[in-house]
This record gives structure tokens, C-alpha cells and sequence, in this order.
């Protein structure tokens, strides 16, 4: 790949967690240190799913799920999403529910976790400027391999082509959670009926997992969801278009000129 | 038993009638002209191109070739029926709406006879897509049909209404087929029937928020509401803004209420401007008799003379709860009338000349007809007993005013006569010329479908027999 | 009655021949394998890699898989995917406006539309594109959307801080990375694997 090789960094993606994570380094390291980084942000990434996977039967959290593992012996990974979720339980007026669907399912949290804690780590090992994006959950930190701030799209809802929002900054977490397709649903935790309203909702702040759930609580909560995330007052801030194609965001949303 | 070329003019005599001693008609009315069956065919052909254009948004929405699982192909052909019977309801409601562009070109007899036809197939075809639309779902989700139903009820907005309008629609179904029809009152079975607009109302949400080629905003939605808005304007048009326009005009009343046979009345009416009325003979209308224990039972009667600009009069037999009613009818009795209706009338004929046959107080419609035939008409008249042929005076001033050959044959059916005249040769050797001839049919069903047998037997083109039959 | 019979024996036969005249996969092809314009190396267009739908990985004028150069290790698309190959150098077998290529470049990006898939709500069809043998990108190009709007846009923009309330509007700009919700559904899932075993 020439024009690749012309800059510097590394690009990987990978298929975990049922969708696709793409790291992007753009420090100027050596490729060796480069693939390492790499192998241990998949390597974290491939643990993160096999403890927290709802789809295999022998993940953690499946087995705490059935009782087949306590609370006392849980990793301390599991340990820290539990008291996450509880904590965003509580913050999203309950919302934000990761047994919304009747068994314990922290999917809205985990995805967006994992990829900050690879980000962070990725910081503290010296490579300060990265992107890690799982499945649309987005980590930006420094600049991007042209030497400019990071430019993150946000997916137009109707067309999977184009973007509907360009957000531009040097430490962002954005966090996606959207119904493109029709008959999937988010679950309204409190009806047990499926959201309806917005279309997609779009999460501004510093930590992912934190932005992930907040998306994810907010598009359950279907067209209230909005007030709710316009009254935040902890430094998040929001994108939204209603299922009437109309986009709502916030006026101090990072965007680009 | 018969009486060729009788001569008699005048109405029965012993009548208490204002009216009683004049001819209906003054001055002979026009004979109208023929309609030809254009209008018929135009709608025909628009409707099966609507047919057509209901399913090609599926057609043009659809990549060959994708549908390769049986989920996917069972899921498709559920969306065609889906699509197919949300446009068969709207017709199905147009043919009902009494409009009268529609009453005129096609009327309400072959509408009524089409509205049966659709109304079968249009429950076979919303059966199929429930079904088609459960097994693909379920087989798509891997479930069982049941848990399908669960989950489309459940989660699905719009669907607990749609499933019950297809309950509804499936009362009405079964309530309509003739053998159970007849066990019912009319009374419920009209409820029954009635509660098929809610079908249009409850089928409607569904097919927006999960017709596959409707839920999105665009051309085929747009249309497809636009189609919805048509039918129900035409509706409010047909049963409420004519109909009242009508009444506001003409301000019908009762003048008198005359006795013509033991169990037989004649209603006379007044009202205004009755000389600007388009009515032909033969056609009906809908009648309401703005009295307290009355008023909201609708009962469609013809016309029993043709117009003439100072009355209009209706011929009843007094049969049973329904009618009875009617004998103490006082003059000045407001009257709501919905119509005329009815495609029962010398206009629509295919031939020059015509044969009518009449079975007891059937004959009123004919009555009113032959005022308006071109002359060589032939009436049959058949009545159980002297006592029931009604207007026989009438009617013999008319066959000479009009040139018009009557047979009065009565007796039992079974009686050798009667028998003998109704049979196609009884029928050749009567009216040599009948299969060059329109045929008018009213009476009992029995006779009538005795009739068509014969005439269809002596060689007369189905498209030349007319039926006047007031279903719903 | 009988035409009412006539009418719903009309209806099933046509309602058969239509499912059966879309159901049959001669009519067009389904998967359409576009080159797509260079946005890395615009020197090198892309290759038309033309594979069939239904025989994946079976062509065997198939070039030699070319490995590769760039920084990256390969990705394997799917795990338990052990056959994945290089591609980007099959020989052009019926390029419809394609640029016939005589040599195929060391990496290029293409993109490679996967079968469609129907799902209770309509049609699924995902397009990856692919740099050398790694994808860089899962996009759906036909998903079904939309409806239940039951939302008023006046409801909502009462007592709202923010910007907006138009209707949203499609940028395309030089972009780093995408921000979206992660598609889930089964018939995603397939159509993405038929485009990656067509791919490799």
C-alpha cells in the first residue's frame, strides 16, 4: 500500500465483538513498537469479548448471568461494568438498563469501555495520538497521520454512504447508537416496547463508555430522550435526528468549520 | 289464463285518491336514450389497471433474483396480497359509496352484484396475506407460527387492530353467504355489514408503519393515501352531501296513502321543484319515513310511475313487521329519500324492443318503465291469484297508449298454464323475437330464476337480461 | 360466485408467477462487483475481481495472491476463515465500463457487493470495500428504514437549547473515521459474509 506506507502510524482492523474495530496509530514510532501496540489493543479487545459476549454460552457474563458465578468471584473487570451500570442505571433515570432485555446484557456500555480503556492505555504506553473506532463507538486522542485534528463523521441515518455531522478535536469520545434499519429495536426498559422517535443519537464527551450509554438511554427514551440529554449538564454534548429526518444538536457540539 | 290487448283506462276505481281518474302521464314521456355499456367498461378497465399499478411499487422495489429462501419468497408473495387487498377494500368501499357517476354508469343492481363478487375475494386475499405473512416472519425469526402471531401483536404497532379488522371483515364474510344470510334478521346482518367501515379504518394503520413498500414517505405513500382520501371523499359525496343536497331540493313528503289490493299500498308523495327530477322509470330509491318509530329504517322501493312533475308514487306489499308500518303513514309525513338508483330502466337496454315480466308486486318498477319503452313492448305478468295483479288498469291503458302486448298469466307455479308459458317454448311461441330482445326480470327469486333459465334455454344473451334486485 | 372464484384463482396465479418471475436468479445478477475510484493511490484503478455468486474462490484463472506491503497484518475477515486469499489480481472476465486492467497493482481498494437478503421489513445488501486484503469498510447499500414516525418535530423543539430542528442533511467530507450504530441483524450478517467470501 504505498500512499499507506508515505505516512506514518499503522491501520488495522479486525472482527470482534461481532463488528469491526479499527485502530489507527499516527505517532511516528518505529513499526515493530507499532505492531505491538496493536496486538495488545486486539488482544484486550478479543478478552474484553470473550468475557462479556452474550452470545457465547461460557462468557463471564453469561455464567454471573445464571448464577453460576458470584458477584465475590467475578473478574475485576465485570466487577468495575456491573457497578457502571448500576451507576448510569441511576444517572439515565433508569434508561440506561443493561437487563432491559430480561437477562443481564451490558452491550451498551462494554463496546464503548473497551475501546476507552484500550485508548487509554494506548496513551500511557507513549502513543498519544490514535483513533480507535469499534463498530462506530469512536476514540480520538492527538492528531490525525496528516497533522491536523481528527475529523469524525457521523453516519447518515438513511444513508449508510454519506454522513449527516463532521466533528473535528484532538480528545473526543463519540458514541453512536442508532436504529437504521427497520424492526430493530432498542427496548424501552420501563413499556418493554421498543423506542420509537429517534432515529439516531449521537454522544459527545470523554469517555466512551460513559458517551455509549448515554446514546443508548437516550434513544430508548425515543423523542424525550432530547430534553434529557440537552439538560446534561457534565460536559456531553449531543447530535440527534428524529425519526422525521430532522437533526438536532448541541450548540457546543465540536464541529467542524 | 290470458288477456291479450285488454282495454281499460284509468286507475281502480274505489280508490280514495286525490289523484285517483288521471293518467300518470299527461303527455308521454320521452323514450331515453340507450347508454350502452361504455361507462361499465371504462370502469373496468381503470379499476384492473389500478389493480396493477397497487402492485408494481413491489414489482419495481424488488432486485430479481432476491428472493432465494422460502422465508423470502413467502414473505413476497405476502406483500403482493397485502397489496392486492388493501386496494380490493378501497374498491370495495368505492362500489358501496352510492356515487352517483357510478349509480348512473354502472348502477346499483350489477354494483351490488360486482360488491359480492370482490367482497369474496377480497377475504380470501386478506386470509392469504395473513397467513403468507406469518409463516415467512416466522420462518425469517425461526419460530412457530404462533409465537409469530405473539410477536406481531406485541411488538408491532398498528397490529392488534389490523388482526381484528380481519376478524370483522371475516363476520361480515361468513354473515354474507346466502344460506346463513337468510337465517339472520336484516337488521343484524345490516349491523354486521355496517361494521365493515371500521375495517377501513382499523386496516389502515398497519400498512403504513409496516407495508414494506409504504412506510417509506414518497410517491407510492403519497398515492396510497391519496387513494384512501378518493374513497372516502366519494363516500361522504354519495352518502351524506348528495343525499342531502337531494332532500334540501325536492322536500319530499307523503300526499296520500292508498290501498290497491288487500295486502298492497300505493304512497303517494309532494314536494318541490319535482319537475327538475332526473329519475327514470324503473329506478329506486332509498326510503326513510321521518316518523318516531320509523325514521332510521332504510327500505328501497321503486318507483312505481314514471315523473311527471307532480308526484312521485311508490306500490308496497305489505309483508310482515317490516312494512306494516307504512299503512298509517300520515300525510304530511316528512320523507328522506336516497337515490334514484337502479339500472333497471329503458335506458339501459341493448336491443330496440323488449319483453318484461313481472311476478306479483314486482311489477311496479315495470309499471313505471313502460311509460317510458319504445312501443312493441310485451309484458307477463304472473300473480298466484286475480287479487294480486296490481295496477291492472293501468297497465291496460298503458299497453294501448303504448302499443304494448300484456299477458296476465296467473295461477300456482306448478299449474299446467303458468307452467307451459314459462317454459322457452312457452316463451318462443308467446314472443317469437325474444332472443332479439331485452329482457326485464322483477319478482320472487323463484320465478326469476326460472325465468333466466328459460329465456338463457331459448337463446337470450345473458347481457340482455336485466335483474332489478335492491341487496344491501 | 364464479367470477368471484375466477377472480381469486386469477389472483393466486399471478401473485405465484410474480414471486416465482423476481425469485428466479437468471433475470440479472445480484452482486455487482463496481470498481471504485482510488482515493489512496488514484495511479492504480481498481480491478474488476467479477466473482460468481455462487462459486466463490473457485476461479481458476485466479492470479497469484499477491502479498502484502502494507504495515498493517492481514485481517482475517471471519475467524475460522482459513482459505482467505489476497485478492485484487483476478483477471477482468466481462467488465460492462470498467477500465480493463493489464496489471494488477500491488493494493488497491475495491469494493465487493454482497448477495441480498431479505428480511421481514425488506431488502439487506452490504458492500465492503477492501484495500489489498484487509477491509477497510462494511457499508449496507440497501437497508430497510423509516416509518413509525409518530414523532412531532414541535414537541420536541420546545424548551430546546441546541441547534437544529432542520431537516438532516448529508455531508460528505475528508474524513478520518465514521461514528455509527453497529448493524446487527441476521440478514446484515449474511450478506456481509457473502461479500467476504466473494471478496476472498
Amino acid at each position: 500500500m504505498p500512499a499507506a506506507l508515505t505516512r506514518p502510524g499503522l491501520c488495522r482492523v479486525e472482527q470482534i465483538m461481532g463488528t469491526a474495530i479499527t485502530l489507527d496509530l499516527a505517532d511516528d514510532l518505529p513499526p515493530a513498537t507499532l505492531g505491538e501496540l496493536a496486538d495488545q489493543v486486539f488482544a484486550w479487545m478479543r478478552e474484553v469479548d470473550a468475557r462479556f459476549s452474550t452470545y457465547k454460552t461460557d462468557s463471564e457474563v453469561c455464567r454471573f448471568d445464571r448464577g453460576e458465578v458470584l458477584l465475590s468471584e467475578a473478574s475485576a473487570d465485570l466487577r468495575f461494568v456491573l457497578e457502571a451500570c448500576a451507576d448510569l442505571w441511576g444517572v439515565t433515570d433508569g434508561f440506561f438498563d443493561a437487563y432491559a432485555t430480561g437477562r443481564l446484557d451490558p452491550s451498551g456500555f462494554v463496546k464503548g469501555w473497551a475501546a476507552q480503556v484500550a485508548s487509554d492505555r494506548l496513551l500511557a504506553a507513549g502513543a498519544a495520538n490514535h483513533c480507535v473506532n469499534a463498530g462506530g463507538d469512536v476514540r480520538v486522542r492527538g492528531l490525525s497521520p496528516s497533522g491536523e485534528p481528527w475529523r469524525i463523521g457521523i453516519r447518515h441515518p438513511w444513508d449508510a454512504m454519506s454522513t449527516c455531522l463532521v466533528l473535528t478535536g484532538t480528545d473526543l469520545a463519540v458514541a453512536t447508537s442508532g436504529v437504521y434499519e427497520r424492526g430493530r429495536h432498542v427496548l424501552d426498559p420501563r413499556r418493554g416496547a421498543p423506542a420509537s422517535g429517534l432515529r439516531s443519537v449521537t454522544v459527545v464527551g470523554t469517555d466512551l463508555g460513559v458517551a455509549d450509554a448515554y446514546a443508548t438511554a437516550a434513544l430508548a427514551m425515543g423523542a424525550p430522550g432530547l430534553g434529557w440529554l440537552d439538560r446534561l449538564d457534565d460536559g456531553h454534548t449531543h447530535s440527534v435526528v428524529t425519526d422525521d429526518g430532522r437533526q438536532y444538536y448541541s450548540a457546543a457540539i465540536p464541529l467542524t468549520d | 289464463m290470458t288477456y291479450p290487448h285488454t282495454h281499460a283506462a284509468g286507475r281502480r276505481t274505489g280508490t280514495s285518491s286525490r289523484h285517483g281518474g288521471r293518467s300518470a302521464a299527461p303527455v308521454p314521456p320521452q323514450v331515453p336514450e340507450r347508454r350502452g355499456p361504455g361507462g361499465r367498461r371504462l370502469l373496468g378497465v381503470l379499476l384492473l389497471v389500478g389493480l396493477v399499478a397497487s402492485v408494481l411499487p413491489w414489482w419495481l422495489g424488488t432486485p430479481a433474483g432476491s428472493l432465494r429462501s422460502t422465508a423470502a419468497t413467502v414473505t413476497a408473495a405476502g406483500r403482493i396480497t397485502g397489496l392486492i387487498a388493501g386496494y380490493l377494500l378501497l374498491v370495495q368501499v368505492l362500489m358501496m359509496s352510492r356515487l352517483p357517476v357510478l349509480e348512473r354508469w354502472i348502477g346499483g343492481e350489477q354494483m351490488a352484484r360486482w360488491h359480492r363478487d370482490v367482497g369474496a375475494t377480497l377475504l380470501i386475499t386478506v386470509l392469504a396475506h395473513m397467513s403468507l405473512i406469518l409463516v415467512g416472519y416466522a420462518d425469517l425469526r425461526n419460530q412457530s407460527v404462533v409465537a409469530e402471531v405473539g410477536t406481531l401483536l406485541g411488538d408491532y404497532e398498528d397490529m392488534v387492530s389490523a388482526f381484528v379488522a380481519t376478524g370483522i371483515m371475516m363476520t361480515v364474510g361468513f354473515s354474507s353467504i346466502r344460506a346463513i344470510r337468510r337465517a339472520l334478521p336484516y337488521e343484524l346482518w345490516h349491523t354486521l355489514h355496517l361494521s365493515s367501515y371500521l375495517v377501513l379504518l382499523l386496516g389502515f394503520g398497519h400498512q403504513f408503519t409496516h407495508g414494506a413498500q409504504l412506510y417509506k414517505p414518497g410517491p407510492v405513500r403519497t398515492g396510497w393515501i391519496a387513494l384512501y382520501l378518493l374513497v372516502v371523499a366519494a363516500l361522504l359525496w354519495g352518502r351524506v352531501i348528495a343525499p342531502l343536497a337531494f332532500n334540501l331540493r325536492y322536500r319530499l313528503r307523503v300526499a296520500d296513502v292508498v290501498a290497491e289490493s288487500p295486502d298492497t299500498i300505493s304512497i303517494y308523495l309532494t314536494g318541490e321543484r319535482l319537475g327538475q327530477l332526473a329519475m327514470l322509470g324503473g329506478q329506486y330509491f332509498r326510503w326513510r319515513f321521518l316518523t318516531r318509530g320509523s325514521w332510521w329504517h332504510s327500505r328501497p322501493f321503486s318507483v312505481s310511475a314514471a315523473t311527471n312533475g307532480r308526484w312521485l308514487r311508490l306500490t308496497v306489499k305489505i309483508v310482515g313487521r317490516h312494512t306494516a308500518d307504512l299503512r298509517n303513514l300520515e300525510p304530511g309525513t316528512r320523507v328522506w329519500a336516497e337515490g334514484p338508483s337502479g339500472t333497471f330502466t329503458a335506458a339501459h337496454r341493448v336491443r330496440e324492443r323488449t319483453l318484461l315480466i313481472a311476478g306479483g308486486s314486482g311489477i311496479t318498477p315495470i309499471r313505471a318503465m313502460l311509460e317510458e319503452l319504445p312501443p312493441g313492448a310485451a309484458l307477463i305478468y304472473r300473480a298466484s291469484t286475480p287479487a294480486d295483479v296490481l295496477l291492472s288498469r293501468e297497465l291496460d291503458w298503458l299497453a294501448q297508449e303504448r302499443d304494448t302486448s300484456v299477458w296476465y298469466v296467473i295461477g300456482s307455479r306448478n299449474d299446467p298454464g303458468p307452467r307451459q308459458v314459462m317454459s322457452p317454448d312457452g316463451l318462443r311461441q308467446l314472443v317469437p323475437d325474444v332472443a332479439r330482445r331485452d329482457v326485464y326480470l322483477c319478482g320472487p327469486p323463484g320465478l326469476v330464476e326460472q325465468s333466466v333459465r328459460a329465456l338463457r334455454r331459448a337463446g337470450v344473451p345473458r347481457r340482455q337480461i336485466h335483474l332489478a334486485t335492491f341487496e344491501l | 360466485m364464479r367470477r368471484a372464484f375466477l377472480a381469486i384463482t386469477g389472483l393466486a396465479a399471478s401473485t405465484t408467477a410474480l414471486v416465482v418471475f423476481k425469485g428466479s436468479p437468471s433475470a440479472t445478477p445480484v452482486a455487482q462487483n463496481l470498481p471504485t475510484a482510488q482515493p489512496v493511490n488514484p495511479s492504480g484503478p481498481g480491478t474488476d475481481p467479477s466473482a460468481a455468486p455462487d462459486a466463490p474462490g473457485t476461479d481458476p484463472e485466479a492470479g497469484a495472491p499477491t502479498p502484502s506491503t502494507s504495515a498493517g497484518a492481514p485481517v482475517s475477515p471471519k475467524p475460522g476463515k482459513t482459505t482467505a486469499r489476497p485478492s485484487g489480481t483476478k483477471a477482468t472476465t466481462k467488465p460492462p465500463s470498467a477500465p480493463r486492467t493489464t496489471k494488477a497493482p500491488q493494493s488497491t481498494t475495491r469494493r465487493v457487493t454482497g448477495n441480498g437478503f431479505d428480511n421481514e421489513y425488506g431488502y439487506v445488501q452490504v458492500q465492503i470495500v477492501v484495500s489489498g486484503t484487509r477491509i477497510i469498510e462494511a457499508v449496507a447499500l440497501s437497508l430497510p428504514s423509516g416509518g413509525e414516525s409518530d414523532i412531532h418535530s414541535g414537541d420536541v423543539s420546545n424548551r430546546y437549547d441546541g441547534k437544529g430542528g432542520e431537516v438532516v442533511q448529508k455531508q460528505n467530507a475528508n474524513l478520518n473515521t465514521v461514528s455509527g450504530a453497529t448493524e446487527t441483524s441476521n440478514s446484515y450478517k449474511q450478506s456481509l459474509r457473502s461479500a467476504i467470501e466473494q471478496a476472498f
